[in-house]
Formats: structure tokens, C-alpha cells, sequence
């Protein structure tokens, strides 16, 4: 004889009966919520006749059976707010820090484009300095050279002005 | 040509768009099966205490991105070193006859300045990603503490609202009348087969009856498909994908705790890897002293 062999209303009713006060003990564990629910489920697919009486009774246990899964859901969407506040402490903790990354980040490139910059304002200097020396002289094909080198100086130009702004 | 590395942090910021995803995925399913069974007020509940999650993981992705910006940013420092270099030896080869002086020269030194470029640059990053680790790290590893555990209940309260549409397949009254009707038919066939394998021979006649009845039982059961079989179609669909969402929440759950070792494995690399600090440094310096050296002596 298994539980659910009962062949009375009065039966039914007491079988409700045991399995409401056992939703009233029942744990916080998933698996004792899914186990009791799972239960209700039971009785409702082995209570008979369908009398009116029974069905009544199945619809108490349907109606217990989903506030099983219902109040589990609400314990745990509960304990998920609960940990909100401490998640967005942490949150704003992090993105501190992210924001310190990305400054250092900015930093080290902008000290690369500086020092770039740097060698650059150099070989300028150093080809003015040679055209100055050169001004009035004969020597065309060093005019030329330095005309060449001006040009290579532009393109040196452009490159640092890319990397000293990659976007 | 540099002597430091940096670690590479690559995986750890593909990891951690896996893990925003993960969020975004596991908030959605679960407002959706809340949704679906009438729990509307635990999914506005939910879909509110969510918004944080989703914060937090954007949160992690920028972080994760500021990460890869400064090993980039150490990287750029060498390219662009490198990119200089290449174009004043471009230049110095095109105005060969303006550096005549000692055009072996520029080139040692330009050479000797990029190493100190790119170490510097290298150097810093190091030092920043050091700094970026070890400063999130207290605040990462307990957000992914947060996150692991929300990843469980949220992929509980799947559970329990998948479980919920299940069981409401069954437990309908007009199933229950159906369901009732058919055990009935199921419980009278087997009965019959007891009362023939019991009566034998001996009663032929009363086993006539009992076959034509059992054929209309047969009927009856097989007509009861049209509606027993599309239930049990839905009553498979829905365990398939209350497995299908412990699945997704599994590997949820898993992804944050791997990433969380990622991290900690990323500043343990920094701490007990190669000294990023000085040693490259220093050893630019001593090669720019040799180059120095090499230039004076001509």
C-alpha cells in the first residue's frame, strides 16, 4: 500500500491536511521546495473521484504547490536585493580604480607622444641649423639633400602626430 | 629588443565580456520565466536588482579594457619608438651627406634612445598594470563572490518558475479530468488481463467478454493520444529547458569563478614574474652608456 492508495474524501482531506503542515516545517533548500512541491503534484494526480470535494481539495493543493515555488522565489529574489547595496559599493570601488587604469594608460602614451614630439623638435633643429650654415654657400646638391630631408621630416611628422592621437 | 614583458592579459578581457554576457543572459531568462507564470511582481522585483549586476559587469569590462589599454599603451610606447627610429634612419640615410660628421653615430644613438623609449614605456605599464591588479583585486574578488552566489539563486528561482510551468501542465483541472479518465481505462485493462491470466481455460465464454473489452478499452486509450501525447510533448519541452537553464546558470557560475582565478593569477604573475621596476632600466642605462662609449671612441 503506497500513500496515495486512499478511496475516501475524508481521506484526501487528512492526506491534504499532512502535507500543508509539512509545507509549514519544509527548509529553505531547493531541493526540500522542489521535494514538497513535487508532492502536492502527487496528490492532486492521485486524488479521485473527481468530486466536487475533490477537486476542491485539489485546488488548496495546486494553490499550496505554487506557493511553494512562489515564496521560494521570493526568499531568493529578496536575498539577491539584499546583496545590492554591497554590490554597488564595490562596483564604485572598481570603476575608481578602472578610472586610475585608464589615466595611467593615457599617461604613458602621451609621455611616448611627448617623447617623440621631443626627438622630433631635434632633428628639426639640427636641419635648420645645417640650412642656416648652408644659406649663401655653393653647395646645391646639399641643398637638395636638405630639401629631402625636410620632406622625411614631414612624414616623421605625421607619424608622431598619429600615435600621439591614435583615434 | 626590450627586456620586460608584460603579461598577457588578453584572455582575461575575453573572459570578462563572457562573464557580462553570462549576466545579461541569466537577468533576461529569468524575467522572462518569472513573466511567464503570472510573477510579475517577483520580476520587476528581480529585473531592479539585476540592474546592478549589469552595472557591475559593464564595470568589469571596463576595467578589464583599461587593463589591456595600458599593456597597449606599453606596446604603442615600443611601436612608436620603433616608428621614430625607422624614420630618422630614413632620414639620416636621406641627408647622408648633411650627417656625414658621423652618421654612425645618429644611428647608435637614436638606437640607444629607443631602447630607453620602449623600457620606459614598458617600464610604466608594468608598474601601472601592477598597481591597476592589486588595487582591484580585494573589490574583484569579492564582487565575483556576489556574483557567483547571484548566478546560483538566479538560476534557482529558473529553476523554480520552469518547475512551476511544469507542474501547472499536470495539475489543470481539465487535466486532471483527462488524466483521471485514462487511468481509470489503464487500471480496468490491467485488471481484466489479472481476472484472464487467473480464469485460463476454464472460463471461455466469460474471456470472450472480456476481450471485447479490452479492444474498447484499447480504442478508447488510443483516441486519448490526441490529447496525451501533445502533454507529454509539452511536459518534455519544459523539462528540456529546465535543463537547458541549470546548464546556462552551471556554466555562468563556472565562467565567474574562473575569471576570478584569471585575475588572481594576473597579479600573481606580476608579483612573482620578472622585476618590471628597474631591471629594464637599469639595463638601459648601461646600454646607453656602452653606445655612448662605442661613440666616443670613433
Amino acid at each position: 500500500m503506497n500513500e496515495w492508495d486512499i478511496n475516501t474524501e475524508a481521506g484526501w482531506s487528512a492526506k491534504l491536511r499532512e502535507l500543508l503542515e509539512e509545507a509549514d516545517r519544509v527548509g529553505e533548500s531547493l531541493e526540500e521546495r522542489r521535494a514538497l512541491s513535487q508532492r502536492f503534484v502527487q496528490f492532486i494526480v492521485h486524488s479521485h473521484p473527481h468530486t466536487e470535494t475533490i477537486k476542491s481539495l485539489d485546488r488548496i493543493a495546486d494553490a499550496a504547490r505554487r506557493n511553494v515555488l512562489l515564496g521560494s522565489i521570493d526568499e531568493r529574489v529578496a536575498a539577491i536585493g539584499e546583496r545590492t547595496l554591497a554590490l554597488v559599493l564595490l562596483t564604485e570601488r572598481l570603476e575608481e580604480t578602472t578610472v586610475e587604469a585608464q589615466a595611467a594608460a593615457a599617461s604613458i602614451r602621451g609621455e611616448e607622444a611627448r617623447s617623440a614630439l621631443e626627438s622630433l623638435t631635434l632633428s628639426v633643429s639640427q636641419v635648420k641649423a645645417l640650412a642656416e650654415s648652408l644659406r649663401g654657400g655653393e653647395d646645391r646638391e646639399r641643398l637638395t639633400r636638405l630639401q629631402a630631408a625636410l620632406e622625411r621630416l614631414i612624414v616623421v611628422q605625421q607619424e608622431v602626430e598619429a600615435i600621439s592621437d591614435p583615434d | 629588443m626590450g627586456c620586460t614583458a608584460l603579461p598577457e592579459v588578453g584572455p582575461f578581457v575575453d573572459a570578462t565580456h563572457e562573464l557580462n554576457l553570462a549576466l545579461e543572459l541569466g537577468g533576461e531568462v529569468s524575467v522572462a520565466e518569472l513573466v511567464s507564470i503570472q510573477a510579475e511582481s517577483q520580476a520587476t522585483q528581480f529585473d531592479q536588482a539585476w540592474q546592478a549586476r549589469l552595472r557591475a559587469g559593464e564595470a568589469l569590462v571596463n576595467y578589464a579594457e583599461s587593463l589591456r589599454a595600458i599593456v597597449a599603451s606599453g606596446d604603442q610606447g615600443a611601436q612608436s619608438a620603433g616608428q621614430l627610429s625607422d624614420s630618422l634612419t630614413q632620414l639620416a640615410l636621406a641627408t647622408g651627406v648633411v650627417f656625414t660628421g658621423a652618421p654612425g653615430a645618429l644611428l647608435v644613438v637614436d638606437q640607444a634612445a629607443q631602447f630607453v623609449q620602449e623600457q620606459v614605456a614598458l617600464v610604466r605599464a608594468a608598474e601601472s598594470l601592477a598597481t591597476a591588479l592589486n588595487a582591484a583585486q580585494p573589490a574583484l574578488a569579492r564582487i565575483a563572490q556576489v556574483l557567483e552566489l547571484d548566478l546560483r539563486q538566479a538560476g534557482e528561482i529558473f529553476e523554480l518558475a520552469s518547475l512551476n510551468v511544469e507542474q501547472s501542465l499536470l495539475t489543470n483541472e481539465e487535466t486532471q479530468v483527462r488524466l483521471g479518465y485514462r487511468l481509470a481505462l489503464i487500471e480496468e485493462r490491467q485488471a481484466l488481463y489479472a481476472e484472464d491470466l487467473a480464469a485460463g481455460e476454464r472460463m471461455e465464454r466469460a474471456l470472450v467478454g472480456s476481450q471485447n473489452r479490452l479492444l474498447e478499452l484499447q480504442a478508447l486509450l488510443e483516441a486519448s493520444a490526441q490529447w496525451y501525447d501533445p502533454l507529454q510533448g509539452q511536459l518534455a519541452a519544459a523539462r528540456q529547458r529546465r535543463r537547458n537553464g541549470a546548464s546556462l546558470f552551471f556554466a555562468a557560475r563556472t565562467s565567474t569563478r574562473r575569471w576570478a582565478e584569471a585575475h588572481a593569477n594576473l597579479v600573481r604573475a606580476v608579483e612573482d614574474g620578472p622585476t618590471y621596476s628597474l631591471a629594464g632600466l637599469l639595463q638601459a642605462a648601461v646600454e646607453v652608456r656602452e653606445r655612448a662609449g662605442r661613440i666616443r671612441e670613433r
